[in-house]
């Protein structure tokens, strides 16, 4: 903590900083009351952030890509494996 | 606080601020827990009352917390980015409408130092004489010697530059010396 008689002073000067920084110690012990904090918790909208539930896969574009794009491999293979059964 | 330090809080606040926008109440409130101290004794030293700090401190997080999205850089200078600007404007309000803040506000009503420590005997000398500082120089003292900020971190949080900075510090600190050398030489 910076002390208040850490600067040029003159030694005339040096009780009444010594008086300032006591009652600066003073300020620096001060708390926030703990009813504050209630107050700023219990102010705050309710849903403002509130945790989106996971979508089905079906509206998730990447689960819904990754799922068409497993349904066309297959059907290839399938296809091929038609194919060269009658081949 | 050192460089490295700063860095780290700032990466464990980007952390939390994202489990906020996730939907973490905790979160936000760990936030709260980490930065209230230092801002509610900025608000309690500038506006000089309990009940505005409480109210600034309040509205300030609320107001964070809806534009959390927005956070760029520490959290914390972010904050007091708000706090400060708060103060502020309550200050500007008290000098407009002068005589309006019976109970909340006793500088309103003050003229000189000496009405000042005459009016309220609780609080300390410091405090009233900081209350006769305008207001960049009164936020200058509060940051340096009640904060214990850098003229580094200071520059940064005040927008101004380190020169700047230690010129006001310095203007503080003459303008309260003679304020309290005379009050102190009345009690003695």
């Amino acid at each position: 903590m910076t002390d208040v008689t850490d600067d040029n002073t003159a030694n005339d000067d040096k009780e009444i900083w010594a008086r300032i920084d006591a009652e600066a110690q003073d300020l620096r012990t001060r708390r926030t009351p703990l009813y504050v904090h209630k107050r700023i918790m219990d102010g705050l909208p309710a849903d403002l952030y509130s945790a989106r539930p996971p979508l089905p896969w079906y509206k998730d574009w990447k689960k819904l890509l990754s799922a068409v794009a497993l349904f066309i491999l297959l059907s290839l293979l399938i296809a091929a494996g038609i194919l060269g059964m009658l081949s | 606080m050192k460089r490295t330090d700063w860095k780290k809080q700032a990466k464990e606040d980007q952390r939390l601020i994202r489990l906020v926008l996730g939907g973490s109440r905790e979160a936000f409130e760990e936030l709260v827990l980490r930065y209230s101290d230092p801002l509610y004794r900025h608000a309690l030293a500038m506006t000089g009352s309990p009940d505005v700090a409480d109210d600034i401190l309040q509205s300030s997080f609320i107001t964070a917390y809806h534009n959390l999205a927005d956070v760029r850089g520490r959290f914390g200078a972010w904050m007091f980015m708000i706090v400060s600007n708060r103060c502020r404007d309550w200050l500007k309000n008290v000098r407009r409408n002068h005589v309006s803040y019976d109970e909340d506000d006793q500088f309103s009503r003050i003229a000189t130092p000496d009405e000042a420590f005459a009016m309220d005997e609780l609080r300390s000398d410091l405090e009233l004489a900081l209350a006769s500082l305008s207001v960049g120089l009164r936020e200058a003292f509060i940051l340096r010697h009640v904060e214990g900020c850098s003229y580094e971190e200071m520059s940064g949080l005040l927008s101004i530059s380190p020169a700047a900075v230690k010129m006001r510090v310095h203007r503080a600190r003459d303008v309260l010396q003679q304020l309290l050398k005379g009050k102190y030489d009345r009690c003695n």
